[in-house]
C-alpha cells in the first residue's frame, strides 16, 4: 500500500489541511464579521441611522476613552503580576516533580490540576465567600493566629491581590503541567554531559535546561498571555470592577461597551485594539526567544 | 555525607510539594465541606470549618433535578467529542508545522494564536448567527464545533512546542531504517511527545468542560445546555442556591478527574512502550 | 486597492448584518394562530416557577397554547436576550424583562407596542407607577407582574431589648437607633457598596430620601448637594458611627439577606423577597423575629420602585398567542395569587382589594403587604430612558469609589454630573 511519493512540503500540507480547513471555517466568519463591525457605525440604540462606513472613528473613540486607558493599565498590571508569579511557581514545582526518583508524581500532578475541574462560576463565587467580610474563611483563619485580615475587596490593592490569588489557583497548573511535560521530554545526554563537565545546578539550569526548554516556555507564555489578557469572570464575580473601577479590565470594558451601551461597533473596535496589543506583545516575546 | 545531603533535599522537596498540594486543595476541601452543610450553617458568622450537622440534602436536590442530569450528559458528550476531534485534527497539523512547513509555520501559528486572543464577548453574536444559519443553535453538535475554535489553537501550539523538542536525529535514524514519514510520526515521534499530547488533551478537555459564555448564548434548553450554564441558573437576583451549587460542582469534578487520570496513565504507559521499542 | 477592500468589507457586512436589520424593521410578524409559544425567563426564580405551575394548571387547559421556557441566569439575561433579539431569530416570543431594559429594547425596535392588546379598564387597574415602568416615549411595551421597592427590616426582639418603641422614620433616628442596637455581635444596620446594580438601586433610595433626583422635570441633569448627603449617610454609618459591618463597601443584597437571617443585623434595608426567607427555619435563625417598616427619610420617606414585566419580541411569529399569555400572567387572579404566595405588593388595584378581602390571609401578612404597598405608593421609579444602563454604570462606580473612600462625596457628585451630562449629549 504505497502512496505515490509526494515531496515533504506537500506531505506537510496534507497533514495540516484538515485542521486548516476546519479552523478557517469556524473562525474566519466571526473574525471578518467583527472586523467589519468595527469599521461601521452600528449602535443598537440608534437603529434608524443607516449603516455607514465609519473609518477609524470607532477605534479613535475607544483609544481616547479614559476608561479604556484605565482598563488597559489594570490589565497590564494584572497580566504582569499573574504571569510572573504563576510561571515561577509552575517552573519551581515542575523541577521538584521532575527530580530523579520522585515517587507519586502522577498522583501529585493529578491533584494539582483538580482546581481546574471545578466549574469556574462556582470557584469564582467560592473565592468571593472565602475573602468576604463576616463569613469569609480566610480572615477567620487569620484570626486564629491573632491577625486581622483586611476587607479584601474594599481597597484597590487588596482587591487586585484577591483577584490574582484566585486566578493563580486555576492558572498555575497550566504552567506547571506544560513545563513538566517539557522537562520530561528533554533528551538526557546534554544534561549528563554538563554534569560530567562539573557544572553546578544553576549553570546546568541556565545554560542547558532552560535553553532546551525554550519551545515549551514560549508556548506557556504566549498561551497564558492570550488568556490572562482576556480575564473577565473572576473580576466580575469578585469585585464587579470595583472598588471604584479600580479593577476594571479590558474584557469588562468591551463587555460594557457592547452589551451595556449596545455599541457593538465600538465593542468590536475595542477587541481588535486589545488583540493588536496582545499580538504585538507576543511578537516581541517570540523575537526575544529566537 | 553526600547521601545525607541527597536525602535531606529529597525530604525538603516532599515537604514543599505537600505544602503546595495543601494550599491547592484547601479551597476544594472547603467546597466539599460546604456541600454537606445545611442552609443555616452555610453562611454562619463566623464560619464553621467542619459541618456540625452534615446533611446529604444538597446532593439529593441535585440528583432530583432533571436539568442537572441532562446537563451532565451534555457536558460529557460535548467535551469528549470536541476534545477527541480537536486532537485528531490538530496533531498532524502541529507535526507538519514543526517539521515540513517550517517556513510558513510562524505565520500560521501566529494566526492561530490570534484567534485565541479575542474576548468571547466579541464572537458571541457572530457565532450565534453562524449556528443559526446552519440550524445548529441549541444542539450539542453546534456547541462542539464552536469549542473547536479555541481548543484547536491551544492543542496546535502545545504540540508544536513538544514536537520541536524531539531531536531530528531520531527521525533521520528512522528514515535510514526505511520507515515511511507516517511511520516515523506514529512510531517514533508521537511516543516521545506523549507527555505533551497528554497535557494538550487535558487542557483542551478542560476548556470545553468549563466553557460558559458560548454555552449560554448558543443553547436554549436541556437538550444542549451544559453544567456550567445549568449551575449558573441557580443564582437568581433573590438567592444563590449555594448548597446545591457546591454539591453539583463537587460531582462535576469526578468525571474530569477520572478522565484526566486515565489520560495520564495511558500516556505514561505509551511513553514506556515507545522507549522500549527504541 | 483601497476602494476594493472597502467594497468587499461592505459586502460582507451587508450579508452578515442583514439579520440584524430585519429585526429593526420589526417586520416578519406574520401573525399565526400559534399553539406554542416560548418565554425567555429568569432561571432559578421562584416567581417564574410560580408562573410555570400556573400555566400548566390554567393557561394551557383554557387556551390550548403550550408554553416552552428558556431559562437564563439573571446576570446573563440581558446579553442573551439581546443576542436573540438582534439576530432576528424570533425563537423567543416573550421576554421576561427587567425594567431598565424596556426603554433600551423598545428603542432598538425589539418590543411590540402593546396598545392594541390592553383595554382602558386594564390601564386604570394597573398602578400608574407600574405602567410607567413598561413605557417608553408614551407607549406601553409590556405588562408588569411584579413591583417592589426596599423596606426597612428590623428585629422586634432587639428593638424591645434596646427599649426602642417603633422603627425610625427619620435619618437621625435611624442613626441613633443603629447606635443603640450595635452590640458586640450584632450590627445596627448595613450598607451595600459593591460596584453592582443591586447596590446602586438601593443607593437611589437614599438619594430620593435626601430629596435628590437624576433629572428635573425638563429632563436636565439635576444632581445636586442632596446626593452628597446621601453619600455621607453611608460613610457615617460605616466609618463614623461604625454601625454597619466594615465589609459594607463590598456587599450587595445577597450579603444583606445572609447577615440578616444569620441574626447579625438589627436593621436592614431590603427587598420584599427577604421576608419569606426570614420565616424559613431551614435557612433562618431569626424566624418570627423580623418585621418590616417603611425606610426612614431625610426630606421624606421614600424609595426607588422597580418592576419586572413581560414583553413581546417584535420578531415573534406568534404575537397574539404571546399577548394572551402576558394578559393571563398579569390578570387580577394571577397577580393576586403571586402577591399572596410571596408576600409582595401587587401591581393591580383589584388584586390588592382581593387580598384585603381574603379571610385566608393572616392579619400579620396583611399588614406586611400593606406596609410594602405603602412603600410603593410613596416611591418613585427610575427615568425610563435607553441610556439608563450607562448612567447606572456611573452611579455604581461613584458609590463604590465613595464607600471605599477613594474619592469624596463632593468629587463623586461633580464627576456624576459631568458623566451623565456627557451620556445624554
Amino acid at each position: 500500500m504505497k502512496l505515490p511519493t509526494v515531496n515533504d512540503r506537500s506531505y506537510g500540507l496534507l497533514l495540516a489541511a484538515p485542521a486548516t480547513v476546519v479552523l478557517s471555517l469556524i473562525v474566519v466568519f466571526p473574525l471578518l464579521y467583527s472586523l467589519c463591525l468595527s469599521f461601521v457605525r452600528l449602535n443598537l440604540l440608534e437603529p434608524k441611522i443607516p449603516l455607514r462606513f465609519a473609518g477609524f472613528a470607532n477605534y479613535l473613540s475607544v483609544l481616547t476613552d479614559p476608561r479604556f486607558l484605565q482598563a488597559l493599565l489594570h490589565t497590564i498590571l494584572f497580566v504582569l503580576t499573574t504571569m510572573t508569579v504563576e510561571f515561577v511557581l509552575g517552573l519551581g514545582i515542575a523541577f521538584l516533580l521532575n527530580r530523579r526518583g520522585m515517587r507519586g508524581v502522577g498522583t501529585l500532578r493529578t491533584l494539582l490540576i483538580v482546581p481546574l475541574m471545578v466549574a469556574p462560576i462556582v470557584s469564582g463565587l467560592q473565592w468571593r465567600w472565602i475573602f468576604s467580610d463576616q463569613y469569609g474563611i480566610f480572615n477567620r483563619l487569620l484570626s486564629f493566629v491573632h491577625l486581622r485580615g483586611p476587607v479584601w475587596f474594599a481597597s484597590p490593592v487588596t482587591a487586585m491581590t484577591a483577584i490574582v490569588v484566585a486566578n493563580l489557583w486555576v492558572a498555575t497548573p497550566f504552567d506547571l503541567l506544560v513545563l513538566l511535560a517539557g522537562l520530561q521530554g528533554l533528551p538526557e545526554e546534554p544534561i549528563e554531559s554538563a554534569i560530567v563537565d562539573g557544572a553546578g545546578w544553576f549553570k546546568r539550569l541556565w545554560y542547558v535546561v532552560l535553553p532546551l526548554l525554550r519551545p515549551a516556555i514560549l508556548a506557556v507564555l504566549l498561551i497564558r498571555l492570550a488568556d490572562a489578557v482576556r480575564i473577565f469572570d473572576i473580576v466580575y464575580v469578585l469585585t464587579g470592577g470595583g472598588p471604584g473601577d479600580s479593577t476594571q479590565v479590558f474584557s469588562s470594558y468591551i463587555f460594557t461597551v457592547s452589551f451595556n451601551n449596545l455599541d457593538l461597533s465600538r465593542g468590536a473596535a475595542g477587541s481588535f485594539i486589545m488583540v493588536l496589543i496582545t499580538a504585538v506583545s507576543s511578537l516581541i516575546m517570540v523575537r526575544r526567544f529566537r | 555525607m553526600t547521601s545525607f545531603r541527597k536525602m535531606s533535599t529529597a525530604v525538603a522537596a516532599y515537604v514543599v510539594l505537600f505544602a503546595v498540594v495543601f494550599v491547592v486543595l484547601a479551597p476544594l476541601a472547603w467546597l466539599y465541606l460546604s456541600s454537606v452543610k445545611n442552609g443555616v450553617e452555610m453562611y454562619s458568622v463566623p464560619p464553621t470549618i467542619v459541618p456540625r450537622q452534615p446533611t446529604a440534602d444538597n446532593y439529593r436536590l441535585v440528583f432530583s433535578d432533571p436539568s442537572f442530569r441532562s446537563g451532565f450528559l451534555n457536558s460529557v458528550i460535548v467535551s469528549f467529542s470536541s476534545t477527541l476531534v480537536g486532537i485528531l485534527l490538530s496533531c498532524p497539523a502541529a507535526y507538519a508545522l514543526s517539521r515540513y512547513l517550517k517556513r510558513g509555520a510562524p505565520f500560521i501559528l501566529f494566526f492561530v494564536l490570534i484567534t485565541r486572543m479575542f474576548p468571547p464577548v466579541t464572537f458571541s453574536l457572530p457565532f450565534f448567527l453562524l449556528l443559526q444559519h446552519f440550524h445548529l443553535i441549541n444542539t450539542r453538535l453546534g456547541l462542539a464545533v464552536v469549542y473547536l475554535s479555541f481548543q484547536m489553537p491551544l492543542v496546535i501550539w502545545l504540540l508544536d512546542s513538544f514536537f520541536r523538542e524531539v531531536p531530528i536525529e531520531i527521525e533521520d535514524a528512522g528514515r535510514v531504517d526505511g520507515l515511511s514519514r507516517t511511520q516515523i510520526l506514529t512510531r517514533l515521534v508521537l511516543p516521545l511527545a506523549l507527555p505533551g499530547l497528554a497535557v494538550a488533551t487535558i487542557f483542551s478537555f478542560l476548556l470545553a468542560w468549563n466553557e460558559f459564555i458560548y454555552a449560554l448564548i448558543l443553547t436554549r434548553s436541556n437538550s444542549a445546555q451544559t453544567i456550567p450554564v445549568v449551575v449558573s441558573g441557580w443564582i437568581s437576583i433573590f438567592q444563590i442556591l449555594w448548597g446545591k451549587m457546591t454539591a453539583a460542582a463537587g460531582l462535576y469534578v469526578l468525571p474530569a478527574l477520572v478522565f484526566i487520570s486515565l489520560v495520564q496513565k495511558g500516556m505514561l504507559r505509551g511513553l514506556m512502550h515507545g522507549a522500549v521499542k527504541q | 486597492m483601497k476602494p476594493t477592500v472597502i467594497t468587499r468589507l461592505f459586502l460582507v457586512v451587508a450579508i452578515t448584518v442583514g439579520p440584524l436589520l430585519c429585526a429593526y424593521a420589526g417586520g416578519n410578524s406574520e401573525v399565526t394562530s400559534a399553539k406554542t409559544i416560548t418565554v425567555g425567563a429568569e432561571a432559578g426564580s421562584p416567581y417564574m416557577q410560580f408562573f410555570k405551575d400556573l400555566v400548566v394548571k390554567n393557561f394551557t387547559p383554557q387556551t390550548g397554547i403550550t408554553v416552552n421556557w428558556i431559562d437564563v441566569p439573571h446576570n446573563d439575561m440581558h446579553q442573551k436576550f439581546l443576542t436573540e433579539a438582534a439576530s432576528g431569530a424570533g425563537a423567543i416570543d416573550v421576554f421576561n424583562a427587567d425594567q431598565p431594559w424596556v426603554p433600551e429594547f423598545a428603542a432598538a425596535g425589539y418590543l411590540v407596542d402593546m396598545d392594541k392588546y390592553i383595554t382602558a379598564d386594564d390601564k386604570n387597574d394597573f398602578l400608574k407607577i407600574a405602567l410607567d415602568t413598561v413605557s417608553y416615549n408614551g407607549k406601553i411595551y409590556g405588562l408588569p407582574y411584579f413591583i417592589h421597592d426596599c423596606v426597612l427590616y428590623y428585629r422586634t426582639d432587639l428593638f424591645k431589648q434596646a427599649g426602642i418603641a417603633s422603627p425610625p422614620t427619620t435619618w437621625s433616628d435611624y442613626i441613633a437607633d443603629a447606635q443603640k442596637l450595635t452590640t458586640g455581635d450584632v450590627y445596627g444596620t448595613i450598607v451595600e457598596g459593591k460596584q453592582s446594580g443591586a447596590a446602586s438601586a438601593k443607593f437611589l433610595d437614599i438619594v430620593y430620601q435626601a430629596g435628590g433626583r437624576v433629572f428635573d422635570d425638563q429632563g436636565n441633569v439635576a444632581i445636586d448637594d442632596s446626593w452628597i448627603d446621601a453619600f455621607n449617610l453611608y460613610l457615617d454609618l460605616i466609618y463614623k458611627y461604625k454601625v454597619a459591618p466594615p465589609g459594607s463597601p463590598t456587599f450587595d443584597n445577597a450579603d444583606t439577606h445572609n447577615l440578616l437571617i444569620q441574626g447579625k443585623l438589627a436593621m436592614a434595608p431590603g427587598w420584599p423577597y427577604m421576608f419569606s426567607m426570614t420565616r424559613d427555619p431551614k435557612i433562618s435563625k431569626v424566624v418570627g423575629l423580623v418585621a418590616v417598616a417603611e425606610q426612614p427619610g431625610k426630606v421624606k420617606q421614600t424609595a426607588a420602585v422597580f418592576c419586572w414585566g413581560f414583553g413581546i419580541n417584535s420578531a415573534s411569529k406568534a404575537q397574539d398567542a404571546a399577548a394572551r399569555f402576558i394578559k393571563f400572567a398579569t390578570s387580577t387572579d394571577s397577580i393576586y395569587a403571586l402577591a399572596k404566595t410571596f408576600i409582595n405588593p401587587a401591581v393591580r388595584k383589584s388584586a390588592l382589594e382581593k387580598l384585603k378581602a381574603d379571610p385566608s390571609v393572616s392579619d400579620a401578612d396583611r399588614s406586611v403587604i400593606a406596609t410594602m404597598s405603602k412603600a410603593v405608593d410613596d416611591g418613585r421609579t427610575i427615568p425610563m430612558i435607553p441610556q439608563w444602563p450607562k448612567i447606572d454604570d456611573r452611579i455604581q462606580y461613584a458609590l463604590s469609589a465613595v464607600t471605599s473612600r477613594q474619592i469624596t462625596p463632593e468629587q463623586a457628585v461633580a464627576q456624576l454630573k459631568a458623566d451623565i451630562t456627557d451620556i445624554m449629549k
